[in-house]
């Protein structure tokens, strides 16, 4: 099973209304997280917040998250932070998978 | 200076009359004011920054309520605010006034006008007042994905 290592996005250029977004309007992103089993979680309440500076971020490591997914199930969601934040986008949603044991070496028969 | 984007909202004033007051000696005769239906807008342009561009024209009027000629200089009070709470903002000769100034978006733009001749002034006119509409939001990101 392939390792999820970070997270990517496309930074929005325009606004709701269709205008252009200015400088100054994008100042980071907030990406949420919930774990899809625990009791309560629905869409669009994200118990887990990871905050990322920068306009023009476009990604963001797992591993900068500021907390360890435990294994399980998760759904996320990403808005832009400035002056005025955006809707969040929709869900996706992955798999932290249980560390598996590498299996014995050395193994023989004599 | 480049014009990235334009986008005007239309604030058209009713055609609607101005009461003013006559010349000395009689202040109680009125005269009347018609505002032009249009050029009269508020434009927004998005230049350099969000700047509003503010601009209405009127009518003057020729005589005073009890048909006698208007015979002194007349100036024209512009008023802004909201309705009960109007504030005069400039004096003006002209028939129209432009001006520009950072977009306040969400808010509500209300303008009126007092006749002045020599000196004596009209009561404020019927107020044009347009909605600027909240700014939108950025979108969401888009391609969101963990890989």
């Amino acid at each position: 099973m392939t390792t999820l290592t970070q997270f990517t996005w496309t930074d929005p250029t325009t606004n709701t209304d269709g205008s252009p977004i200015t400088a100054g309007e994008i100042t980071g992103y907030s990406i949420g997280i919930r774990n899809t089993a625990a009791a309560g979680s629905v869409i669009g309440t994200y118990p887990i917040v990871a905050n990322v500076s920068g306009a023009a971020a476009g990604s963001e490591l797992l591993t900068a998250l500021g907390t360890v997914l435990a294994p399980g199930s998760y759904a996320a969601a990403i808005q832009t932070v400035g002056p005025e934040v955006s809707p969040f986008s929709p869900e996706i949603t992955f798999t932290i998978a249980a560390p598996v044991p590498n299996p014995p070496s050395n193994f023989s028969v004599a | 200076m480049r014009v990235s984007m334009m986008k005007h909202l239309w604030l058209v004033f009713l055609a609607g009359v101005v009461s003013a007051a006559s010349a000395p000696p009689d202040v109680s005769k009125l005269v009347t004011a018609v505002l032009v239906a249009s050029p009269n807008q508020v434009g927004i342009q998005n230049l350099s920054m969000p700047t509003m561009e503010i601009s209405f024209s009127w009518i003057p009027p020729t005589a005073r309520t009890d048909g006698t000629p208007i015979t002194g200089t007349l100036t024209y009070v512009i008023y802004r605010g909201i309705p009960g709470s109007m504030n005069a903002i400039d004096a003006v000769q002209s028939l129209n006034v432009t001006w520009y100034e950072p977009i306040v978006w969400g808010s509500v733009q209300c303008f009126g006008i007092v006749v002045s001749e020599v000196g004596v002034q009209s009561v404020l006119g019927p107020l044009a007042c347009v909605t600027i509409p909240s700014k939108g939001v950025p979108n969401a990101p888009a391609g969101f994905k963990v890989t």
